[in-house]
């Protein structure tokens, strides 16, 4: 059969740069998690948080008006537009965040693995960075939705209802500290469920690796530290230093207090450059089978 | 009676099956990593100055393997039961094999509980061994709630990942919800948690010690049941969840079993 009659045409268009395909990585990898109504039912648990705060705001701009006493009472439960606030909420978010990433984790990259996705994604016009930066984007647009954006949202709802727009010409740092953390969460978080769901790609041990890390590194930090009180054990907590590094953002962090934002960021940028390792030694269009 | 025997043959065989491809496993490997985390944070403890058994329930057991440890080894074994086969789509031959589904789901069931449970109760004593008297103190109070309460969420678990195709993902956000927030809620509404009755029952077993949750307002909050109730309130949600699984399993028709 000639190749004109199964189809097959040649392309006169002029061809973009494979780096493209990241972008559409990212869409389909959205419309994969959109589909999911378990994605939905996290996202709706996870604005839960995002509501209360919303309301409160809103409560708060009305009780300015009538009474400023009140308005100061709610100060004292941190609901407000400060930065420590901001940073609570998210690092809040950033907890719901990690069962949606655990869910994300095994429906975009483990269902590569398991279902051979990977071998369609690399057969293609594009190279295994392309692949890498276009899940690793997606799983970012996923924490950015749960985290960075209702922030952003919440920012601007305060500095809205507040009577000028002195809020926003008061507290660029806000807004900076807003973009920064969510920047954190997003390449670290990112980057470590990617090579965790590459090498455990089946969902119930990727669950129990992802969770197992954030929640008995901590708990081993605070034993660690407990026995001689040397605060630099904190640093083996990343979920506790990824909030540390959010707060430096923000500008609500104690400096003179240990571990500082450069240490937590150099356990970070380390735990980084081994899951981008670990990822690319394991993004491969041929598996080798002994 | 003649087509008895090959049933009992064939349940025989599904439950090696079953427990020789769920302990050949990388989850295997995952349980193992965590108990040996766990492990380093007891003998990290265990190096504080005064180590106590008051202190090790508080500040080890409690937090780490009845709140996070025992739910995980329940999620390992429990939602992967009928949940892996649904994710490695053999469920087709599963639901093939001439044994009635109840049947098949009951041994599949007994077959991820004696994980679960066997997990739970050798992490409790190599945990408790490594902590040194202190621990050996707390082994036998802790091993019957921390059994049920493992054979409790297994159950539960098992039953979710029958029901939902992504019955993992739903075991975790229960277990983050119902049993992380709700647990630690005040009020009566921590009650739908299974953590609460293990908490009560080990509150009640070591009643000479005054274990309770840290701080004065959260003990006060805490409205425990006793101890005879939380052990009756678990068998009996162990049975319902059992039999509920098997009924649903029995009466489902699966759209994507192969």
């Amino acid at each position: 059969m000639q190749l004109d009659q199964a189809g097959y045409r040649t392309w006169d268009g002029r061809r973009r740069s494979p780096w493209w395909s990241c972008l559409a990585i990212v869409r389909v990898g959205l419309n994969l998690i959109f589909r999911r109504w378990v994605f939905w039912i996290l996202i709706g648990l996870g604005l839960l948080n995002f509501l209360f705060h919303f309301a409160f705001i809103y409560l708060k701009a009305t009780l300015v008006i009538q009474n400023e006493n009140v308005a100061k009472f709610l100060d004292n439960y941190k609901v407000t537009g400060t930065g420590q606030a901001y940073a609570d909420f998210m690092f809040a978010q950033a907890s719901i965040c990690a069962l949606l990433l655990a869910f994300a984790g095994s429906t975009l990259i483990g269902s590569d693995y398991r279902q051979g996705g990977m071998i369609f994604y690399l057969s293609r016009r594009i190279g295994r960075w392309q692949y890498i930066v276009g899940k690793l984007l997606t799983i970012a647009a996923v924490v950015t939705i749960v985290t960075t954006l209702p922030a952003l949202i919440l920012y601007i709802e305060y500095g809205t209802l507040s009577n000028s727009i002195h809020y926003f010409l008061d507290n660029p740092r806000v807004l900076a500290g807003i973009l920064g953390y969510g920047a954190v969460l997003a390449i670290v978080q990112s980057l470590m469920i990617f090579a965790i769901a590459a090498w455990v790609p089946r969902t119930v041990p990727l669950v129990m690796t992802w969770l197992g890390l954030f929640v008995l590194l901590k708990g081993l930090a605070d034993a660690m530290r407990a026995i001689d009180g040397n605060r630099y054990w904190l640093l083996l907590g990343f979920w506790d230093d990824m909030h540390r590094l959010g707060r430096w953002c923000f500008g609500s962090l104690d400096e003179k207090r240990i571990p500082s934002a450069g240490y937590c960021l150099a356990v970070l940028s380390a735990l980084c450059v081994v899951s981008l390792i670990l990822i690319v030694r394991r993004v491969r269009a041929v598996e080798v089978v002994s | 009676m003649n087509s008895l025997i090959p049933q009992f043959v064939a349940s025989r065989h599904l439950f090696a099956l079953t427990m020789r491809r769920q302990l050949l496993s990388r989850q295997t490997l995952a349980c193992v990593a965590l108990s040996a985390l766990c492990a380093l944070i007891v003998l990290a403890w265990s190096r504080h100055s005064d180590p106590t058994s008051k202190k090790l329930a508080e500040q080890v057991l409690v937090p780490t393997f009845v709140a996070f440890l025992m739910p995980i080894f329940a999620i390992c074994y429990g939602a992967s039961g009928i949940g892996g086969e649904r994710e490695d789509q053999t469920l087709i031959y599963l639901l093939i094999a001439p044994l009635p589904r109840s049947l098949t789901y009951f041994v599949k069931g007994a077959a991820s509980l004696s994980l679960v449970g066997g997990w739970t109760a050798g992490t409790l004593f190599v945990l408790c061994k490594l902590a040194g008297k202190p621990g050996d103190e707390l082994f036998r109070l802790f091993l019957p709630a921390a059994l049920l309460g493992a054979l409790a969420y297994g159950c539960l678990f098992l039953l979710l990942g029958a029901v939902f195709r992504h019955g993992t993902i739903i075991s975790l956000v229960y277990w983050f919800f119902l049993e992380v927030l709700f647990g630690n809620l005040p009020g009566i509404i921590k009650r739908v948690s299974v953590a609460f009755y293990v908490r009560c029952m080990v509150h009640d077993a070591a009643g000479d010690m005054n274990l309770g949750p840290p701080g004065r307002v959260a003990r006060e909050m805490f409205l425990p049941v006793s101890g005879s109730t939380a052990m009756i309130t678990l068998c009996t949600a162990t049975i319902c969840l059992l039999i509920a699984g098997m009924v649903l399993f029995d009466l489902r028709e699966y759209r994507d079993a192969s």
